[in-house]
């Protein structure tokens, strides 16, 4: 059987990870970041010519460190999720999280960086239809990256303090899945925006 | 293996498959391969991370199906509806 970090496929533990009404939200939230993708490839076929032009003013390299940033987030917080539910260890969990929030706080950085130099060159949303897009969309992005850093620094506290044991887990299982979700929704984002033309 | 030597493999293909992305955006051509193979690698990585990660294993298919869809079919319909509707 292939190892993973989720519990073995026989145990009688049959509920996602976490609470079930965090995968309703984050389903939800998944729908909002697709109808907003949809309106972007909406957008990008009326002006394919601008859109591919002004993909190329972007900082790619800045996009792919970003993406690195996220998934060694999620690899974080998933290892601190195993460490409680598979060993029962608190302490270590919580370095795995505030490796987790590094990556969170990396990515705010660089996102900033790229920001500044965005606005520095004195676009706004009303520049064109492209940045419009690229903008609303990474900010909106952006603002669930911190949602979700202010839920792994709950998370980060909490298990400080010892209140996850492998048979109470649930809060610690739904926001590690809210920040996966957070990391996948770049994992469509970076290559719609960044690389495909 | 264990669990977790196996997570950080899957943590290093992770992030093999996004240097891939980012060398296409730098040196390929656009084209209908290059925006297949982006797409193919969005699917990979959403997929290991929805499996490894999220932990939604083959004792949650629904959900499973349900989240490998987002990231497979959703970039791929942006895709077609973009290279059908700019025609």
């Amino acid at each position: 059987m292939t190892p993973t970090l989720a519990p073995a496929a026989d145990e009688p533990h049959v509920a996602p990870p976490g609470d079930l009404a965090i995968w309703f939200f984050i389903l939800a939230e998944l729908l909002a970041f697709a109808v907003f993708f949809a309106a972007y490839a909406f957008a990008r076929a009326k002006n394919p010519a601008l859109f591919d032009e002004m993909q190329l003013t972007l900082n790619r390299d800045a996009g792919a460190i970003n993406t690195l940033l996220l998934i060694s987030a999620s690899w974080c917080v998933a290892r601190g999720v195993h460490a409680v539910v598979a060993n029962n260890d608190s302490a270590r969990a919580s370095r795995w999280l505030l490796g987790g929030l590094a990556g969170g706080g990396g990515f705010l950085v660089v996102k900033l960086f790229e920001y500044a130099h965005v606005f520095g060159e004195g676009i706004t949303l009303s520049t064109n239809t492209f940045y419009m897009f690229y903008i609303s969309l990474t900010f909106f992005h952006f603002m669930h990256v911190i949602l979700g850093m202010v839920i792994l620094t709950v998370l980060w506290a909490q298990t400080r303090k010892g209140v996850y044991t492998p048979d109470s887990a649930n809060g610690l299982e739904s926001g590690a899945a809210y920040w996966h979700m957070v990391d996948l929704v770049w994992i469509v984002l970076f290559p719609l925006v960044y690389v495909m033309r | 293996m264990s669990a977790e030597t196996f997570a950080t493999r899957i943590w290093l293909l992770l992030v093999g498959l996004t240097l891939l992305s980012a060398a296409l955006a730098d040196g390929a051509a656009p084209g209908l391969l290059t925006a297949l193979v982006a797409l193919a690698v969005v699917g990979i990585k959403g997929a290991l991370v929805i499996r490894h990660f999220m932990g939604l294993d083959g004792r949650f298919p629904r959900l499973r199906r349900l989240m490998n869809g987002y990231v497979v079919l959703v970039p791929a319909l942006l895709f077609v509806l973009g290279s059908v509707l700019a025609r």
